[in-house]
């Protein structure tokens, strides 16, 4: 709680004292919270400024001055050979949800908080040490990413596995309260790891391969197996992933703010140990709708397919997951085999999104309002919309009917579709609310949070404050 | 993926059907036919079966697919049971058709016990004993002996008990709908009045069916019921206990235990025991139905009024004349249901009894499942004797019942 107090103070500080720098600052990206390998933010050797997510423009002209300077965050710099800027984000959120399961009404709970440094060190370093508590304090990120070459790179400690479009979008950037349930449930997230990354051929193509200690902080923790007499413990094993994107419009000659429609691909391989530990489903509404209930051993991949493309004012989003969890040596025999393998447990989903900036602001890097509030306008209003679909079933059934058995080779699957609708208001390059209406709803209402009811709503306005 | 859909959707309806087109073939009677030794394969994980055989405490359910007579049940849930047979090399199981799949059952039936024959060196005196209950008309489980597999390998001389459930409700009362209770033994019972706090109650009788009525729709009867009997004027007490307790049929429960020798039933040194208790609507009176009989044919002279002075409703009940002669033409019935001869006497011998020659064909059928048992408590010797000293009982004990009845004649006073 006092972390959470120290980020308030520090933001709001912050927020005072840099309201005249804002006001010279133009319209230009926010920074954000959006880490490597994020889309628009590999190519991130700018001296002055460490660019967000989805900004992929040259920073500005900066004013040479060293020492201590504000340019739309606290930064110390001293030439081109240091520079560390501060970083701050804080979140809150008030939900209502219907069916009211709990009983708590509407209620208010703090998102993510954190604080953090990124910059670099002479023009072939680059590092991020960021710190958060939600709930439990933990290093977010922690790395060094060395750049003797744009299109090669090498990037080392604790940072995002490069996977899923909108799992690598920082949460400045991204267009809804909540990331779309496919992204929650089937992205790794972060993990320790090594990875080469850079954009060839003038940066139409975006690549990233990483070895990493285990499968991300995303899935749930693992629960472990009691050993049996003469089992060696199992140990969840290394993963790796590859991601690559391609730019094509980049070879035409359309204007900058059209050309950055972006398709790629990424996959991601696993090995987790014997135990309940596959992914797992939850609604908005809170609570599962695919619990952990199957044993699984083995490999995890995943492969995710995605598009984006950011046109003037409008954006457009879409990826598609498949993610396979194995399950060898789980069932439970018959008259020929003991222990035989099971079919993998699928977990399939997809989303389609798009927002439309009604001010009119570009949305290529993140919405910068022209006019902020109290600085001779309102902010710039973003409406966003979003259609999801999350399944997990089992790959190559038998045929014979679905179980909730542990040890089932057909599983008792699930699916839940949701409908979001927002409005997105960026009071400044700092401040912003968003509200969300969404509607879910599940295939099997018995197996989800509120037996019996297979629709969901959930009503929530996140403010949000960061640099 | 629409294609895929109805793909799986068609291989699921042809399952199903296969699944009905085979069941529809047997029956539940056919998996309790003890005319034969019944096989039957669960198919468990190793490290399940593992973890069930090295927590003799822990009643966690594992998966398994159980395998009768052509059959495959695919996910049943398996589990260990029992108190006194808690074996670790030998568990007694239990078997769930609905755990993992909600209202799903196999031949009707949503359980079944395979009990682990742990406690009866020959194998047959739970046999023996349910088949008297149910031939004498009283509501008691089926059972087949039967030769279990795990994963192939044979895991010993078992015994398939009929659950007292729903199903069996409806088999044997017509109706399921009630209120359902099995006894949890905590100290010596004998039907004492444990005062109005439903709390003792609830700790004896655990909810196997409406578990989540409240106590008092629960246990108020059965706490009216109890103090009914402890309570109700001597001159009185059948019309002021019939309402809660249906007295004919515990008369007759009672005598054929006697009739069985059975010290662990109704009465017994320990108190109540090993038995579950029904009623069908919250005014009905309650009915007790027996489970567990691998202690009963305990001896061919077990005294007729054994614990009766203890138990405050079998002594009371004893003061009705009615019940009384009810429950000495109940004894007198079984007594000559175990004689009833079928066909001619050899040359200088004794036409065997029904219930020797029942004791006979399933000893034949149990030995060699009994013999080949790698996980016995017994010693083959040990079993041939267990079998002599039950057909040896088998031979007896219907005289010595006549001769005790006929002695302790209505209206005596018992004599131990």
């Amino acid at each position: 709680m006092r972390a959470s107090y120290a980020v308030i103070g520090a933001l709001v500080a912050a927020l005072f004292s840099a309201a005249p720098a804002a006001a010279q600052s133009g319209a230009f990206p926010a920074p954000g919270f959006g880490l490597q390998p994020a889309p628009g933010s590999w190519p991130r050797l700018q001296p002055v400024s460490v660019s967000s997510i989805g900004d992929t423009r040259p920073s500005p002209p900066a004013a040479k001055k060293d020492g201590f300077v504000w340019d739309n965050r606290p930064s110390l710099r001293y030439g081109d050979w240091f520079q560390l800027d501060g970083k701050a984000l804080l979140e809150g959120a008030v939900e209502s949800h219907d069916p009211d399961d709990t009983g708590d009404g509407t209620s208010f709970e703090w998102g993510r908080r954190r604080l953090g440094v990124q910059g670099s060190v002479t023009q072939y370093v680059e590092y991020e040490a960021t710190y958060g508590w939600e709930p439990d304090g933990v290093w977010r990120d922690l790395y060094v990413n060395v750049r003797p070459l744009a299109y090669a790179q090498i990037q080392g400690g604790k940072f995002k596995i490069p996977f899923g479009y909108e799992r690598l979008t920082g949460p400045r950037t991204l267009d809804f309260v909540y990331r779309s349930r496919v992204s929650d449930a089937l992205t790794p997230g972060r993990s320790v790891g090594v990875m080469a990354h850079g954009r060839p051929f003038k940066r139409v193509i975006r690549y990233a391969v990483g070895m990493f200690e285990d499968d991300g902080d995303q899935p749930p923790d693992l629960e472990s197996m009691d050993m049996v007499p003469g089992e060696q413990p199992q140990e969840q094993g290394r993963s790796w992933a590859a991601r690559a994107t391609v730019a094509p419009l980049r070879l035409t000659s359309l204007p900058g703010r059209y050309n950055n429609l972006e398709v790629g691909g990424a996959y991601t391989h696993a090995l987790v140990p014997e135990g309940r530990n596959h992914l797992q489903g939850d609604t908005v509404f809170g609570g599962e709708f695919f619990d952990r209930q199957y044993y699984t051993k083995g490999p995890r991949t995943r492969l995710g397919l995605e598009v984006s493309w950011a046109i003037g004012p409008a954006f457009l989003a879409a990826e598609y997951i498949v993610s396979r969890d194995a399950r060898e040596g789980q069932g439970v025999g018959n008259e020929t085999q003991v222990d035989p393998d099971l079919p993998e447990i699928e977990g399939r989903g997809w989303y389609v999104a798009g927002t439309w900036v009604i001010t009119g602001e570009n949305r290529d890097g993140g919405v910068n309002p022209k006019r902020p509030l109290l600085q001779g306008g309102f902010g710039a209003i973003e409406v966003a919309a979003r259609y999801e679909r999350l399944s997990f079933e089992s790959a190559g059934a038998p045929a014979e009917p679905p179980s909730r058995s542990p040890r089932a080779a057909h599983i008792a699957g699930n699916a839940d579709s949701a409908w979001t609708l927002g409005v997105n208001w960026y009071v400044n390059r700092w401040a912003k609310l968003r509200f969300n209406v969404i509607s879910e709803t599940l295939d099997d209402a018995l197996l989800g949070p509120a037996p019996g009811a297979s629709s969901l709503r959930t009503m929530v306005t996140m403010f949000q404050i960061g640099f | 993926m629409a294609a895929r859909r109805l793909l799986a959707g068609a291989l699921l309806l042809a399952a199903l059907c296969a699944d009905t087109r085979e069941a529809a073939a047997q029956t539940s009677a056919d998996l309790f036919n003890d005319q034969a030794l019944q096989r039957i394969d669960l198919y468990v994980n190793t490290r399940d079966w593992y973890w069930l055989r090295a927590l003799p405490e822990s009643s966690d359910y594992y998966p398994a697919n159980m395998k009768w007579n052509g059959i495959t049940v695919t996910n049943v849930a398996i589990r260990r049971k029992g108190t006194a047979s808690r074996a670790g090399v030998k568990p007694a199981l239990r078997v769930d058709f609905d755990r993992y799949a909600a209202g799903r059952t196999f031949l009707g039936l949503t359980a079944l016990s395979f009990n682990n024959v742990w406690q009866d060196a020959s194998g047959l005196r739970e046999l023996l004993a349910l088949k008297v209950y149910r031939t004498l008309g009283l509501p008691a489980s089926r059972i087949a002996p039967v030769a279990l597999y795990i994963n192939n390998q044979y895991a010993g001389y078992y015994l398939a008990v009929e659950e007292i459930d729903e199903p069996f409700l409806a088999r044997a009362f017509g109706e399921s709908s009630g209120y359902l209770f099995e006894y949890r033994r905590v100290s010596n019972y004998y039907f004492e009045y444990l005062g109005t706090d439903l709390a003792p109650y609830a700790a004896i009788y655990e909810p196997k069916t409406r578990e989540t009525e409240s106590d008092g729709s629960l246990y108020l009867p059965v706490e009216a019921m109890v103090r009914a009997v402890n309570e109700a004027p001597d001159e009185d007490f059948a019309a002021a206990v019939s309402p809660h307790v249906d007295l004919e049929a515990f008369m007759r429960l009672t005598a054929a235990q006697a009739a069985v020798a059975e010290p662990d039933g109704l009465l017994g040194g320990v108190g109540m025991n090993n038995h579950f208790l029904y009623r069908s609507g919250q005014r009905a009176p309650h009915r007790f139905v027996p489970w567990d009989a691998s202690l009963a044919l305990a001896a061919a002279d077990y005294p007729l009024h054994a614990w009766h002075a203890e138990n405050v409703l079998m002594r009371r009940a004893l003061t009705v004349p009615s019940l009384t002669r009810l429950y000495y033409d109940t004894l007198v019935a079984a007594a000559n249901l175990f004689d009833q001869a079928d066909g001619a006497a050899g040359a200088g011998q004794a036409a065997p009894g029904w219930l020797e020659r029942e004791a006979s064909r399933l000893l034949d059928l149990v030995r060699p499942a009994m013999l080949a048992d790698p996980v016995k408590p017994f010693t083959n010797a040990e079993f041939d004797a267990g079998a002599e000293e039950v057909l040896a009982f088998t031979r007896i004990r219907g005289e010595f019942v006549r001769w005790e009845a006929r002695r302790f004649k209505p209206g005596a006073r018992p004599v131990y």
